[in-house]
């Protein structure tokens, strides 16, 4: 498949609001990127034109309830059965930050036997309490199982911000070391909060700026067709979104962000 | 035949409300309670604990109040909570 052929359809509901940027950051590397309203996918019946689903960043229903609940339950009950067969046929998913509460909520993530309906993680309030909006440094801990990281060499820090209120990576009490050994030996585990040496927050702030458990900040599915993260690739696709644009040479266009675009992409072409 | 049912079943069900009380399970900090506890020390109160809390209070029909406590449980399990961070529970009375 050529990259002009792929069809991405970034699903938005009321309270979304990166839409417009993730479309951009696809749009820029020459693939097809829609902005469809949940709504418009339910009457014309046709999720399965897409070659890749997104859920971007936002406030999806407002937040309420727990963030992301809403969509993710209204998404079940009105496309369900092409969601099924969307994932069967292992096209790609992505989540960003809402989209990443999202894909837990659902059950997508971590999604260690099948699709749980009631999800084996969650994405809880910040640890210290309160909205953050920075830049964070992440760690590629895949070993090549997720399709969005894996052009990307392995302990790569990447440089991406984040911007939510409720982005605490948990797994229940009772069985949290468990859920991580899964993880980490179905190559689940993809990105970690780290310093800019890539040294592990273990938990310390502001180095894991949410209080994550494992400072766990993306996490794929087994087949590594479903990725989610809380920071935000599409804020640090181009030089001049950086802090330091101002002040340092940029000798590249883009952030890096791009090589998680970049990446799917690439997978995409390669998979039809 | 549908208007018959429908008919039918207004006339079984009756009213109830329900009360689904969801907080986090012990063993997770809760960073909103801590800020809490620790704001109303500042203020000069001797507070041990601060536990928080999120109540929905939910008017739906059912036919018994078993059934109405059914409903409850699975509207809680399927929305209101999410069994990795909270613990729930739900007192259903007649309206």
């Amino acid at each position: 498949m050529k990259t002009e052929e792929i069809k991405v359809c970034v699903l938005r509901v009321g309270g979304t609001n990166c839409d417009f940027e993730t479309a951009r950051a696809f749009q820029e590397l020459g693939v097809q990127a829609e902005i469809k309203h949940i709504n418009e996918l339910v009457k014309h019946g046709n999720l399965l034109s897409y070659n890749m689903l997104v859920f971007p960043g936002g406030f999806s229903f407002g937040d309420y309830v727990r963030s992301g609940v809403i969509f993710a339950r209204s998404l079940n009950a009105k496309l369900g059965k092409q969601m099924k067969q969307f994932i069967d046929e292992n096209r790609p998913i992505l989540g960003i930050c809402n989209g990443f509460q999202i894909l837990i909520e659902y059950g997508l993530l971590p999604e260690f036997e099948d699709i749980d309906p009631y999800s084996q993680a969650v994405l809880t309030t910040n640890n210290p309490q309160g909205f953050k909006c920075k830049w964070v440094y992440l760690k590629n801990e895949n070993k090549g199982n997720c399709l969005f990281t894996n052009k990307i060499p392995q302990n790569k820090i990447l440089k991406i911000p984040i911007a939510h209120g409720e982005g605490r990576f948990l797994f229940p009490v009772e069985k949290e070391k468990q859920l991580l050994e899964k993880l980490v030996d179905n190559d689940m585990l993809v990105f970690r909060y780290c310093d800019e040496n890539g040294t592990p927050a273990n938990g310390n702030y502001p180095i894991n700026p949410n209080g994550a458990y494992h400072d766990i900040a993306g996490i794929c599915n087994k087949e590594g067709t479903i990725f989610g993260l809380m920071p935000h690739p599409e804020r640090a696709m181009y030089w001049w979104q950086e802090p330091d644009w101002t002040s340092k040479i940029h000798t590249n266009p883009y952030g890096d962000g791009k090589l998680l675009f970049e990446n799917i992409i690439i997978n995409i072409r390669n998979m039809q | 035949m549908k208007v018959f049912k429908s008919f039918i079943l207004s006339f079984n069900s009756m009213k109830y409300v329900a009360k689904i009380d969801v907080s986090l399970k012990s063993g997770h900090s809760n960073p909103e309670s801590e800020t809490t506890a620790h704001l109303l020390k500042e203020l000069g109160y001797q507070v041990e604990k601060v536990d928080t809390s999120k109540v929905y209070t939910i008017a739906l029909n059912a036919s018994s109040l078993a059934e109405a406590e059914a409903t409850a449980e699975e509207m809680s399990k399927r929305l209101l909570a999410n069994p990795t961070k909270d613990i729930y529970t739900i007192n259903v009375v007649e309206q």
